[in-house]
Order: C-alpha cells, then structure tokens, then sequence
C-alpha cells in the first residue's frame, strides 16, 4: 500500500494505491474519487451490534466504507468533511489511540475501531464528547476542522472538549466546567477535558460547535 | 507576555505564554486548552475600569457576550491557546494609543487595556447589519481575528470599505457609516453599509465578510421554529 497526504495543511487529503488484496476502511462519506475497478462497500464493522453502539455511543456513521483491490492496485482519494488537516499514526499491535469520533477518517484492515474505552464517560456526561479506540496494528488517519496541533503533556493540562481531536492511551481525563460556576454560566466556554499522565494530545485549532453556533442567526426562520 | 500566532493565515491559533504574576484577558469562547495552573475569571470588566455597565453597554450594543474572560499565572508561568469561531488569522498589534476595532474582531488583549464600546452610527439600526466598535487604549499586545486573511492598508486618500470587511483602524482617520447609493441600492446592490474614511493612518479589513458567507450558506440549513 502507498500512500500520501495532499495539499497540507488547508485542505489536506488523502492519496491511498492499494494493492491486490488490500483494503482501506473509511468513514462513510468520505470518498473523494477511486478507480473504477475498486470495489466498494458499505459495511458495519464488526457486525450490526457493534456498528450500532458505535452509532449510538460515538455519534459517527452507523456503516463506514471498505475499498479493496482485486485483480490489480487502484487508487482511492479520501478527505474529511470540514476544512482542515490530516495525520496518520501508526499503531504497533495492540497499541491504542484514543479518537474523537469525528476526527476517525481512514484505517487499514488490521486496526479495531471500538467505544468501550471512555465512550460511556462522554456519553453520559452529556459532553458530547464521543470518543473512539482505535487499537493497532495497522495505520489510521485522522482529520481536524482547522489546523492540528501536537501537545505534548507531562503535568495537567486542560482543553475545551470541541478542540480535542486524539490522544494516545497514557492520558487519562476528567471532564468538568472552567472557572466555576460564574464561568459555566458565562465564560462561553462551555466543558473542558481535564488531562493527566504523560502523553500526545492533539488538539484542532477551530470548533466545530462554535462555527455552528455563528452560523445560527443565519438560519431561516420556519414560516407557521 | 509572550504572544505567537501559528497555523496561520488559514486556521491561526494565539499561543500565549504568561510569566508568573501575568495575565490576558480574551473574548468570551475563545480558550481552546490551557496548562492547569492557569485561574480563569469570568468578568464583566472589559479594562482596569468599567464593571457591570460597561458590560451591558457591550451586550445591548455589539451583540458580543456581557462577559469576558481573564486567564490569571498566579502559581508560576503558564500558557493559554486561543482562536476565533470562524477560520482566518490572527493579527497581533501592539497598541500604544488607541484603536477602534470591530467587535466581532477582538481576540485579546493585555489587561491593562481598556475596552471600551463605541456605537458605530446609529444609521446602521437599520441595516441589519451592525457595525459595532470596540475602543481599545492604552499601552500593551493586542490580539485581532479576522474573518479570511488581514490585509493591512496605508491610507493617505479617501477610501470607502464595507462595514463587513472591517477588521480595526487607528483613530487618525475620520470615518463616516454612510448607504451606497440611496436606499435602492442599499436593499438591492447587497453592499449595505458602508465605511467612507477619510485623513491619513493605518486601516486592517479582513478578506471575507462573515455576514455574506452567513447569507449564502445560513438558507441551506433547516429553518429555526
């Protein structure tokens, strides 16, 4: 498999040649353009149960999309839906990387997409905060709305949790509010992840949340 | 204080590393993340003056929140990132004086500047479209956000500029809120309001107009109840 990531850091996307018998997962959506003689599907990874917690713990697509190479290599182009940049992690065999569920763009074949690992404490939190463990071995890519930014974090360190995009397994995290309750109420700033331990943090440098929120006045009002 | 601005100009993020006993005050929303030692207050106070009134003048006025945060290095130094909802970049100036900004456009600034609200022309009640200012004086960094790229221009001519592409300019020009064209035009030219300044000094605009892309991508979504 050859791969490489195009047109960094504004509009990042990505360039997969799969060879015969390879494949590449990507989140549904995703597909730029591909070789005709590529085939597509749309599946559930790891059956319809674990497709549909996905769904409904991880807020992403219920099916995401295999493309495999048959006879001869192909090419497939993959990009994200927001403006913004990619990055690929490598992950050695049962290494994790812990992954807002909107970041997950494209994985090879080996690695397991799961929310067992912390998707309960976004879920029920009411964070909305979904998180995805992607274990290895095998390559994922991840995307950002905006540019993304490496944090490497020795001591605590505290992020608003539309911003967080991955984080590798050693960080643990707690979600609270900043500056109290005067600050819950009007900051702006809404919840933040606590992070603790030693790690990489990646972080995206826009919302999502806030991008929505100043496109709200825009909205057309519905007529009665 | 030190101030950096990367990932510009596309997705820029103000990284702000603060000594011990330092602090920054930025716009309501702004924090993307923050070493832990870091005390957020959640004020009102927009300067070392001004207090609830000012406030509310800024709410009633900008439509910009009540409120602004101040992110205190009390227990040693620490850094905090900030960014703008919208994608563009971030433009650093370093006030000795004064300058007016749009509102929509201040990122953050040092504390010992005072932010004051300044109504734009009460013309533009009608527009629709508010061009608010804020007043920034006195001596420190100040952060700007624009909407797209800053593009700074030297003015020694009369020039106008849409209200909406307005990012800050120093308080050597003279401006005047005037309608393109009569009323006609205002309704039907989609240039609305615009700025027409006059002497000479330093003028910023920003390279898109949030209420345009508003306009064209706002009917796409579903209709509020």
């Amino acid at each position: 498999m050859q791969h490489k990531i195009d047109i960094k850091p504004e509009y990042a996307m990505l360039d997969v040649t799969l060879e015969p018998g390879e494949k590449l997962i990507a989140e549904s959506g995703a597909m730029v353009g591909m070789d005709t003689h590529l085939d597509m599907k749309a599946q559930s990874r790891g059956g319809l149960l674990k497709g549909l917690k996905r769904k409904v713990m991880g807020g992403e697509s219920f099916f995401q999309t295999t493309f495999s190479a048959k006879q001869e290599p192909g090419q497939v182009l993959i990009a994200p839906g927001s403006p913004g940049d990619i990055e690929e992690m490598v992950l050695a065999e049962r290494q994790n990387l812990m992954l807002q569920s909107a970041a997950f763009l494209a994985c090879t074949e080996g690695v397991t997409l799961d929310t067992k690992w912390g998707g309960a404490k976004g879920f029920f939190s009411g964070t909305g905060m979904f998180l995805l463990k992607a274990t290895g071995p095998g390559t994922v890519w991840f995307s950002s709305f905006g540019a993304v930014r490496p944090i490497r974090i020795e001591e605590e360190y505290v992020v608003d949790t539309g911003h967080i995009v991955a984080f590798q397994e050693t960080l643990d995290y707690s979600i609270s509010k900043v500056g109290g309750l005067k600050g819950l109420l009007f900051s702006g700033e809404g919840l933040v992840a606590r992070f603790k331990g030693t790690g990489t943090l990646w972080i995206q440098t826009r919302n999502p949340s806030s991008f929505a929120a100043f496109l709200q006045p825009f909205r057309p009002v519905e007529k009665s | 204080m030190e101030l950096q601005i990367d990932h510009g100009p596309a997705y820029s993020l103000a990284v702000c590393k603060l000594s011990q006993g330092e602090s920054i005050r930025a716009e309501s929303g702004a924090m993307v993340s923050q070493t832990a030692n870091l005390r957020m207050e959640t004020s009102s106070k927009m300067g070392k003056k001004g207090g609830l009134l000012k406030g509310l003048a800024r709410k009633m006025l900008t439509g910009e929140s009540f409120f602004m945060n101040v992110f205190h290095a009390e227990q040693g130094p620490g850094e905090v990132n900030l960014a703008p909802a919208n994608v563009g970049d971030i433009k650093k100036h370093d006030l000795n004086g004064e300058l007016f900004i749009q509102s929509t456009c201040y990122l953050a600034s040092h504390p010992d500047i005072d932010i004051q609200t300044k109504v734009g022309g009460f013309k533009n009640w009608f527009g629709g479209k508010g061009f608010f200012m804020l007043k920034a004086i006195g001596n420190g960094p100040l952060l700007l956000s624009a909407f797209g790229a800053v593009h700074e221009m030297d003015l020694t001519k009369p020039f106008i500029i849409d209200t909406g592409h307005i990012v800050a300019f120093e308080p050597t020009l003279n401006f005047k809120i005037k309608r393109v064209g009569g009323w006609f035009s205002t309704f039907f030219s989609g240039e609305g309001f615009v700025c027409e300044f006059s002497g000479s000094g330093r003028l910023w605009i920003q390279t898109r107009n949030p209420t345009e892309f508003g306009t064209k991508v706002g009917p796409k979504l579903p209709p509020t109840k």
